[in-house]
């Protein structure tokens, strides 16, 4: 569609007028981390720090542990990412490629569960947690995550769409099923793997509810629990806490903007995110 | 695209169809390789998955203050709920009118969004990118942003509005405004359906738009008779998952009002947490999440009923 001149131009207008209100709070969320109290309290609001306050960012490191919390919070989701990725990977697998007896009954069992939303087995799974010991560990925040019925779901459907000639190829050539896993499915799949890879790093990373019922010691916080009790205990420090809130930012933002394609081709298949 | 639904719904006639596998020696091969593969999976979804939603269908019908063994109750929590909880009411309305508001809205934003981005602008990757990006920084971080955004004194919102001489609301701090401070800031992450939308849009093929200009059609009727048919499963796909989505809100209630002032924004799904991990009515709490489970089934199938009326597949005859 060829737009007209005049139209072009406003609506160029609209776009950055958008992008600029869409800014706006992050812009504001940076510049009050740099602020004295004084001046993050000030009337007209300052948008120009006298002075950057660059300890504010140290302040909330200490504060707010946050060190230690960006360090849970990447170990947590390192290892549920590519656990996840290998776990649903391998199940998609056998769902799609390979026959065996029952396959089928515990496709559909698990078809009519995909339904049922977290919040329902969220409470027996802490109790489980809870009477297995568990409570106050990594293992707590890993393994109820290594497992995403979604994310086998989608690498499935994405199998499916591999060639089968490709399997019989790799059979006749003298491999065997983990050949084809290897060395057919895998490399075929980087796109779905890539997606349910993003989807799930973003989901772990920024995900408070679970945390908040199995962690209660301040060294095994997360990013978005420490954050979290912070804010509750520090609540008059605003300029400290938006501190603490860029640095949590920071990590996704790099990570979006260094793998921005894969983001938005994953949000356009999974379409998932909440 | 299509919905989850459908995909699962494909999935299961693509078993109806399957075929029985016979067992030589070849195929038993196959089928121990394919036990050692999904071992890992089966046994987290047997644990982590079936055994919870059994778990949760039987503690839903028990007292249960989890340091005492469970109590069987029968529907007493169903019944509790229903006829006795003015908070649960509380938390269906306040969840409801965040839903009714911020569902429509949000994808109207959206589409708007990702009609623009699909015009051929200067800068439109740089511009995606910002439109995108606040839909990926944590919840967490969004929320003490806004927080701040809205605080009634220093915040910048009411900065701006006193321009005009008037104060502006007490926001997050009013039982009035929390609710509507809520939607607003829900609306700053349209990102996610903006690229849901353009990778609709950008499936249309263009084909349509020429021969309706052929056939003497204007902007307008080009949107209404091409862009919005073609796009329809898009767009009930992106409705459904948003409805579910935010029946599910509970960070920021969690971190901006801690369900409040008076209750205003006690989402069901924060109700759960209060009665679970605060006052650790396990049974009850159980049987809230099974009601949230129910509604948003309801209107999930609802919508999807409706579609009939208004989706536009194509290669199907009829229809829109």
């Amino acid at each position: 569609m060829k737009l007209r001149r005049r139209e072009t131009v406003s609506l160029q207008l609209v776009t950055a007028l958008g992008a600029a209100a869409l800014l706006f709070p992050f812009l504001w969320m940076i510049s009050a981390s740099l602020q004295t109290l004084q001046e993050v309290e000030a009337f007209p609001p300052i948008w120009i720090p006298e002075v950057p306050q660059w300890t504010n960012y140290v302040e909330a490191v200490v504060n707010y542990n946050i060190g230690r919390a960006l360090l849970n919070s990447a170990i947590v989701t390192t290892v549920s990412v590519v656990g996840q990725l290998i776990v649903c990977s391998l199940g998609a697998y056998a769902f799609s490629r390979l026959r065996f007896p029952g396959r089928d009954a515990i496709f559909l069992l698990f078809l009519a569960t995909m339904m049922i939303p977290h919040y329902v087995t969220i409470i027996p799974l802490y109790t489980m947690v809870w009477s297995a010991g568990l409570i106050d560990t990594y293992t707590a925040l890993i393994f109820p995550g290594l497992f995403s019925p979604f994310g086998t779901f989608l690498l499935r459907q994405f199998f499916n769409q591999i060639p089968i000639s490709l399997d019989e190829a790799t059979l006749i050539d003298g491999g065997n099923h983990w050949h084809i896993y290897l060395y057919v499915i895998m490399p075929l799949s980087r796109a779905g793997l890539g997606a349910l890879g993003i989807f799930s790093f973003l989901g772990i990373w920024n995900t408070l509810f679970w945390p908040v019922l199995v962690i209660n010691s301040k060294e095994l916080f997360t990013l978005p629990l420490a954050l979290a009790m912070a804010q509750g205990q520090f609540i008059t420090l605003i300029h400290i806490q938006m501190a603490g809130s860029v640095i949590a930012c920071v990590p996704v933002i790099v990570v979006f903007l260094m793998l921005q394609k894969q983001f938005i081709s994953s949000i356009a298949l999974s379409g998932m995110k909440q | 695209m299509r919905s989850r639904q459908a995909q699962v719904g494909q999935a299961a006639n693509e078993l109806a169809a399957g075929k029985r596998p016979r067992m030589s020696g070849i195929a038993r091969k196959e089928a121990i390789a394919g036990y050692i593969a999904i071992s890992p999976w089966l046994l987290g979804f047997l644990i982590f998955q079936l055994a919870p939603i059994l778990a949760a269908f039987y503690i839903s019908s028990t007292e249960w203050r989890i340091l005492s063994a469970p109590e069987f109750i029968g529907v007493r929590n169903f019944d509790k709920l229903l006829f006795k909880d003015d908070l649960f009411w509380q938390s269906i309305k306040v969840t409801v009118i965040y839903v009714i508001f911020r569902v429509p809205v949000s994808a109207v934003l959206s589409l708007a969004l990702a009609l623009l981005m699909n015009q051929q602008l200067a800068g439109r990757r740089l511009f995606r990118t910002i439109y995108y990006l606040p839909a990926v920084i944590p919840l967490v971080a969004v929320s003490m942003m806004w927080i701040w955004i809205f605080n009634p004194e220093y915040g910048v919102l009411n900065s701006f509005i006193r321009l005009f001489g008037v104060e502006g609301p007490q926001w997050i701090h009013s039982s009035r405004w929390a609710l509507p401070a809520l939607i607003i800031m829900s609306l700053w992450q349209v990102g996610t359906g903006m690229v849901i939308f353009l990778a609709g849009l950008q499936g249309i093929p263009a084909h349509l738009y020429e021969a309706a200009t052929i056939d003497g059609a204007n902007t307008w009727q080009r949107f209404l008779k091409v862009t919005l048919p073609m796009l329809s499963p898009v767009v009930l796909f992106a409705l459904v998952m948003n409805v579910i989505g935010s029946f599910q809100i509970f960070t920021q209630a969690y971190i901006m009002t801690a369900g409040g002032p008076g209750n205003a924004t006690l989402f069901l799904v924060l109700y759960i947490y209060r009665n679970a991990f605060e006052w650790f009515h396990m049974g009850y709490a159980s049987a809230l999440a099974w009601v949230l489970f129910v509604v948003v089934l309801v209107i999930s199938l609802a919508m999807l009923r409706s579609s009939e009326h208004w989706v536009h597949y194509e290669g199907r005859i009829g229809g829109a």
